[in-house]
């Protein structure tokens, strides 16, 4: 009987293997199209230059956000080479920092701080002092308060590194990460 | 009893990878104190500096320990010296070495400014390969040299067998995916999309395939189990194993800006991922009950067998409950991956690293049997510890999916919020009280590996007259 | 999906397969050992293993693929085992080291 034979199951062993390896090759040339900046679901970096909304679509079923209008950063606009610059500044700070080994990045990281996927649009700016949200979150940076249970530790972070991290964070808000997260910003009660 | 020189440096990995595991778990521990105690260390030594130790020594005790268990095979499926083992001693000095320094400036330095020299010398801030690009150039220098080490020992002898083969062609996509270990990306989807190329397809792939193929040959030296048997389920499992595990890499492309494909394909072949464990712990009775639950090596049986179950229950039945997508969207970065993290990485390699570990003492104390009482201990101390952080682990979880996700909309309030919550605090001690036990366990674990088989019942009478007793 | 259903859902997706694991580990040793004492078990496991399944797919609000999958997987957990080991069971005789 050929399934005695282990031969039999080495040819399935390769051929699953080059199988399954050939498809992945094939989405992540389509992937990686879509995700690069300017893209089906990650917008070039100059959208930093909008406002950004996080809504729900009717279409999809899923929140997820909306590019508006104008909505300069820092009081100023950004070419496509500038804003590139400045939030790849903002990567190597963030890397540098480590970062991710407290918060998440579309919950990928640590989980001992909050996700930061769309701490751009979160509401609790609002109860910091200051003229902008751009300022409010590049002053939290340089010097992290206290915030309940959890304490921000301060990272050492200067004004032009504080400022490349906040065009990082309002880049990355704009992602289209299907609906994750779910209802950012829009809690409901726990009986819906 | 003679060993050749392949053997010894493979005892020199396993008891390096035995030491990493205590400082895995110190720093594990310490990782814990900082959710329980509010503000400790703040400033002198934030909780991102001990998890980058923890979860770096993690990977390491585990990777030093799959070396050293192949270094240990190697000669005797071959019969025949390693090639080129002097470099290969050589550089488990040098990896040893570098571990010390690249800790050291993770503990002393912790940060630099934005640039490059911190990139090369201080820390790369991307999860598990934080380490600077010299210590990743030094990892790969040495993982060359134990490649080179396998295939020049093949080479030589003129012969390979199935399980050999196996590795050998693992090897090549484990070391070539580690190359992600050295890019700095601008775009977050584009660095995630390639850092999981890294994560999966090491743990839920090619680490999956090493395991199987160390696991085969414990199985040889253990139980005597034929080669034709444990080559022809080897083939089966790689088949199962990479046939969901490859496209199971879309679970982690649901939410990171990919495009919605992901969720159907990820979603699919990873719910498909536990149908092969399912057939390892079917495998793993199967052989426990044709040798009655019984082995010249109890330990190493035992830690064989839980090595089956714990795939199943940490990988399978915890991975299970949090991927399909409906129920990811709110369980993603939150403790409940933490606790199917945990218990997975336990139950896959870290049981399959201590059988092989036990395999390895039985031989080099010239014991015909090995068996005592303190390996029970802390077999059952472990276990129970990694359960334990996993459950409290998971009801921690399974509260922030539903009030700081579903029902708190996922704002850093609700995340505040959330860290206060009954439920939260408590599991939070909790998992601190259950890894105080696994760290117990580890200690009886250690004490256990000096002694036994070192008592002259546990002797042969011929290992007995050869010591002049 | 409402926070009562996240959590209810992920308990029975875990209980199914935990409870796939249990039928399969019963069977196997009820094999082995040929212990008659241990069908009641199997067949609980069993039981509790479909009742999960058909419970996810009446009462869960996963999309109707996902609930396909589950029944699909159901029928795969129930065959795994004595194809599993009925597979072993030949590979040992054939090297005769099936011992009783």
């Amino acid at each position: 009987m050929y399934t005695q034979d282990p031969l039999f199951w080495r040819a399935g062993a390769f051929a699953t293997t080059a199988f399954m390896a050939a498809v992945l090759a094939m989405l992540t040339v389509d992937t990686l199209r879509q995700i690069s900046p300017g893209g089906a679901h990650v917008p070039s970096y100059s959208v930093i230059n909008h406002e950004i909304t996080y809504q729900y679509d009717p279409a999809l079923k899923q929140y997820g956000p909306k590019v508006g209008g104008e909505d300069l950063l820092f009081g100023r606009s950004y070419t496509d080479e500038e804003a590139s610059a400045l939030i790849a500044r903002g990567k190597l700070v963030i890397q540098s920092r480590a970062c991710i080994d407290c918060h998440t990045f579309f919950g990928n990281g640590a989980y001992y701080a909050p996700d930061l996927t769309r701490a751009w649009m979160d509401p609790k700016w609002a109860i910091y002092a200051g003229p902008k949200r751009s300022e409010k979150i590049a002053r939290f940076l340089m010097n992290p308060l206290r915030l309940g249970a959890r304490a921000m530790p301060n990272l050492g972070i200067t004004r032009d590194e504080a400022e490349a991290v906040v065009a990082y964070l309002k880049w990355m808000s704009s992602i289209d990460a299907n609906g994750f997260p779910d209802r950012f910003g829009a809690p409901v009660g726990a009986e819906q | 009893m003679t060993m050749y020189r392949s053997q010894h440096l493979g005892l020199k990995y396993l008891a390096a990878s035995t030491v990493l595991f205590g400082a895995m778990i110190v720093f594990g521990l310490l990782s814990a104190l900082y959710y329980v105690w509010p503000g400790f260390l703040l400033n002198v030594f934030n909780f991102s500096t001990a998890k980058i130790v923890h979860i770096n020594g993690l990977v390491l005790w585990l990777l030093m320990g799959f070396i050293g268990a192949v270094y240990w095979f190697i000669p005797q499926e071959l019969e025949r010296e390693v090639e080129g083992i002097a470099l290969g001693e050589l550089m488990f000095w040098v990896l040893c070495a570098a571990i010390g320094v690249v800790v050291a400036v993770f503990i002393f330095v912790q940060y630099g400014g934005a640039n490059e020299t911190s990139m090369w010398f201080i820390n790369q801030g991307r999860k598990y390969v934080e380490a600077p690009r010299w210590a990743a150039l030094g990892i790969v220098a040495v993982a060359g040299v134990f490649a080179y080490n396998v295939m020049a020992t093949v080479w030589k002898a003129g012969r390979s067998t199935g399980v050999l083969t196996v590795l050998i062609l693992d090897l090549v996509p484990l070391l070539v995916l580690y190359l992600d270990a050295f890019p700095e990306m601008t775009n977050m989807s584009q660095d995630l999309f390639w850092w999981w190329w890294l994560v999966h397809l090491w743990v839920e792939a090619t680490w999956e395939v090493l395991i199987g193929c160390i696991m085969a040959w414990t199985l040889m030296h253990l139980v005597g189990a034929s080669r034709r048997v444990v080559e022809s389920w080897l083939y089966v499992e790689v088949a199962l194993v990479l046939g969901t595990g490859i496209l199971g890499l879309g679970h982690h492309y649901f939410w990171i800006g990919t495009p919605r494909y992901w969720l159907g394909i990820g979603g699919a072949f990873s719910a498909l991922e536990p149908l092969p464990l399912l057939g390892m712990v079917v495998h793993a009775v199967y052989d426990a009950g044709t040798h009655h639950l019984k082995a010249p090596n109890r330990p190493a049986f035992y830690w064989t067998l839980a090595e089956a179950f714990g795939n199943f229950l940490g990988a399978g039945v915890f991975g299970f409950m949090m991927t399909l997508p409906q129920i990811n969207m709110y369980s993603h970065g939150t403790q409940w991956t933490a606790s199917h993290g945990h218990f997975a990485f336990w139950g896959a390699y870290g049981c399959g690293v201590l059988a092989v570990l036990y395999l390895a003492l039985q031989h080099t104390r010239g014991a015909e049997t090995l068996d005592g009482r303190a390996w029970r201990w802390s077999f059952a101390l472990l276990n129970i510890g990694i359960a334990g952080m996993a459950g409290a682990l998971l009801v921690a979880g399974m509260d922030q999916a539903f009030f700081e996700r579903a029902v708190g909309g996922s704002t850093w309030d609700a995340f505040l919020a959330m860290q206060g919550r009954p439920w939260f605090t408590e599991s939070m001690w909790a998992r601190l009280v259950f890894g105080v036990i696994f760290a117990v366990g580890y200690a009886i674990l250690l004490y256990d590996l000096f002694s036994i088989g070192k008592k002259a019942g546990a002797l042969s009478p011929e290992a007995l007259a050869a010591a002049g007793r | 999906m409402t926070p009562q259903a996240i959590v209810v859902t992920a308990t029975l997706l875990g209980t199914f397969v935990a409870t796939a694991g249990a039928y399969g580990v019963l069977f196997c040793m009820s094999s082995m050992w040929a212990e008659p004492r241990l069908k009641p078990a199997i067949y609980a496991a069993y039981a509790a293993m479909c009742a999960t399944a058909c419970a996810i797919v009446a009462f869960t609000p996963l999309h109707v693929g996902w609930k396909l999958l589950v029944a699909a997987s159901c029928a795969a957990y129930v065959v795994i085992p004595p194809i599993t080991l009925r597979h072993l069971a030949r590979l040992h005789e054939k090297e005769g080291t099936v011992s009783s």
